[in-house]
Formats: C-alpha cells, sequence, structure tokens
C-alpha cells in the first residue's frame, strides 16, 4: 500500500503538484525503493503519450457574434402578447376574489384582518409584474460596484 | 440589448472567454462541441445579469457553469468521438501515415481509458490535463476539498499510464526510442 501511495505522489509530482513536504517525503522514499524509481520513468512515459486534446482555446470566427445573435434574440421585457393573456389571469382572479369576500360580508362573517385573495389571484399578480431588481439597481450598476470592489 | 450593459458584458467575455472555452474544450474533448458549451455559459452569465444576480467572482463562477454545461453536454452524447472525427489526434508528421495512424491509434486508447475512469476522476484529470487549471483552482471549481482532488488526479493517472503505457516488447524500456506520435522528453506536468 505504502508504494501506491508513492506512486501517486509521482503522478502528482510530474504536473508540478506536490507540496514540499510530500516532496521531501517522496524523495527520501525514492533514494531507497529502485522499484518506484523505475515506475517514475514508466509514468513519464506513459502519461507524456497522453494527448493534450483540441489545441485551440482561441474563440473561433464568428463566435461572439453568434453569442450576441443569442443574447440579442432573448427579449429584453415581457412581450405585448403575453401580457394579455396574464392581466386577463389577473382580472379574473381578482374578480373572482371580490367575489367570494363580497359572500363572506354577505353571511356577516367579522373579518378582522383582510380576507387574503385567492392563491389563483396572487399567481395572476406574480406573473404580469416584473419582479424587483435586487437593491433597486440594474444589471450594469451592479457589475459596476463589484468591479470597484475588485 | 443596452449599450452599456453590453459593453460591460463583452469586456467580461473577452477577459474570460479564452478560458472559459479551453475548460469546455478539456472535459469535451471536441472543438466544436466546446464552443457551443462556451457560448452556452455565457448565455447564462447574461441572464443572471439581466436578473441583477451578478455573481460575487466571475471567473469561479464561469469556470463552475462551463464544467457543469459541458458534462451536461457529455452525458446528452451517445458516444465519446471516435479517432478522426471531431477531435483530431495531434501527429508528429502530419504527411506520414504511419504518424496519423499512430496518433489515432494513440488517440483511440486515450479515449478507451479516459471512459474507463469515473466520472469525478476524468474530470479532475482533464481540467488539470488539458483545461490549464491547477488543482486547486479545479477544487474551487468543482467545490471538492484540495486532498480529495489530488488522490483523484493521481489515481487518474495511475490508471491512464498503465493504458498508455507503450506495448513495446520485453526488452525495451521507458528511455528507449518510441514509435511515431510519441513525445519525446516531454513533461506532462510543463502543460499551462
Amino acid at each position: 500500500m505504502i508504494h501506491e501511495t508513492f506512486r501517486e505522489l509521482l503522478a502528482l509530482r510530474l504536473y508540478d503538484e506536490l507540496e514540499a513536504a510530500e516532496s521531501a517525503a517522496l524523495d527520501a522514499h525514492l533514494a531507497g525503493c529502485a522499484a518506484c524509481r523505475t515506475f517514475a520513468l514508466e509514468l513519464q512515459a506513459g502519461l507524456g503519450r497522453a494527448p493534450q486534446g483540441t489545441a485551440a482555446d482561441d474563440l473561433p470566427a464568428g463566435w461572439s457574434e453568434a453569442l450576441r445573435a443569442r443574447i440579442g434574440a432573448r427579449p429584453s421585457a415581457p412581450r405585448p402578447a403575453t401580457r394579455r393573456p396574464a392581466l386577463l389571469a389577473f382580472a379574473s382572479g381578482l374578480a373572482a376574489g371580490l367575489l367570494v369576500m363580497a359572500g363572506w360580508r354577505a353571511r356577516g362573517e367579522p373579518s378582522a384582518t383582510p380576507a387574503r385573495p385567492p392563491a389563483a389571484v396572487e399567481t395572476a399578480f406574480a406573473r404580469a409584474t416584473p419582479p424587483p431588481l435586487a437593491s433597486g439597481r440594474g444589471p450594469l450598476a451592479q457589475l459596476a460596484a463589484l468591479e470597484r470592489r475588485r | 440589448m443596452a449599450p452599456g450593459s453590453s459593453a460591460a458584458f463583452e469586456a467580461l467575455v473577452a477577459e474570460h472567454g479564452r478560458s472559459v472555452r479551453r475548460v469546455c474544450n478539456a472535459i469535451l474533448r471536441d472543438e466544436h462541441l466546446g464552443a457551443d458549451a462556451a457560448q452556452e455559459t455565457f448565455v447564462r452569465l447574461w441572464s443572471r445579469l439581466r436578473e441583477g444576480r451578478a455573481p460575487e467572482r466571475f471567473g469561479g463562477w464561469l469556470r463552475r457553469v462551463a464544467v457543469s454545461t459541458s458534462l451536461d453536454l457529455l452525458r446528452r452524447r451517445p458516444r465519446a468521438p471516435a479517432a478522426g472525427e471531431d477531435a483530431a489526434p495531434e501527429p508528429t508528421a502530419p504527411d506520414d501515415p504511419l504518424a496519423l495512424a499512430a496518433g489515432r491509434e494513440l488517440h483511440e486508447r486515450f479515449e478507451a481509458a479516459l471512459a474507463g475512469l469515473s466520472e469525478g476522476q476524468r474530470t479532475v484529470f482533464l481540467l488539470r490535463h488539458a483545461g490549464g487549471l491547477r488543482l486547486a483552482e479545479v477544487a474551487e471549481t468543482l467545490g471538492l476539498a484540495l486532498p480529495t482532488v489530488k488522490t483523484q488526479f493521481a489515481r487518474a493517472c495511475l490508471k491512464l499510464q498503465a493504458r498508455l503505457a507503450p506495448f513495446d516488447g520485453p526488452d525495451d524500456g521507458p528511455g528507449d526510442e518510441p514509435g511515431a506520435g510519441r513525445r519525446h522528453d516531454r513533461d506532462p506536468g510543463d502543460r499551462r
């Protein structure tokens, strides 16, 4: 088992990932272990054959334009066509809620606190109203704040 | 797209685009898929910025999203690409058919060896070996402890070494001149 541990350290050394204490322990072991010294050469030979993979990390031609197109294609605000169904749902939900409240009042039940609108009203209202921005600031202001903090 | 926010976003793309693509390429081992995954990563960043949820540290966040996006793409693929398809090998002599054949054979063995690793070991190894990240950065990106990442990486190396060792005769040692397609005197750690 101990050889396995040192062989793992050999792999880490190959990639310059050893800490000083680990490196010292490995050197001490190698000084007295021919098998591990041979393995070190085999490891280098074996892993040295590992393909690097795709060499290019530069952004290919047209990549940035394609990204802009994808981002530009996303709607920046709710489309008018989708607002109408949400508003209709809100209005109908509100009307339903008002009817329910009127029915309660007609029965004479006291309501110490205002009746909570039905869940459908809240859902429709949430859909119709865009969520508030964090701290009331837009993305650009938040980016600028982050840049200043950096 | 509002001009101000677009400029800030493009600055982020310019600063982090290459490193994001390197991470995606490392995991996917395919330039086209790597470009797609990199693009998807920045689209997610844009969506997050529009929601007013800018990440604390863009570099780390982008790496994490790049890794998860790439892994998602990888899982959705039916199988790894065969040699000669999108992920081309690196022949030492492009005009030499023997070198090309040897390069392809090595590439196939490498892919087969990678397939024998667990997803965690494979991801850690590729991010270090080809992704340009130090193991400390790999640990931060994956949300793992550094000792865990080091162990996973080392064990991946040992498994790969067994599969990639040259199939020479019993009298040939690691110091002998290999066939075409093998790198000489190259320390795999000299990659950054």
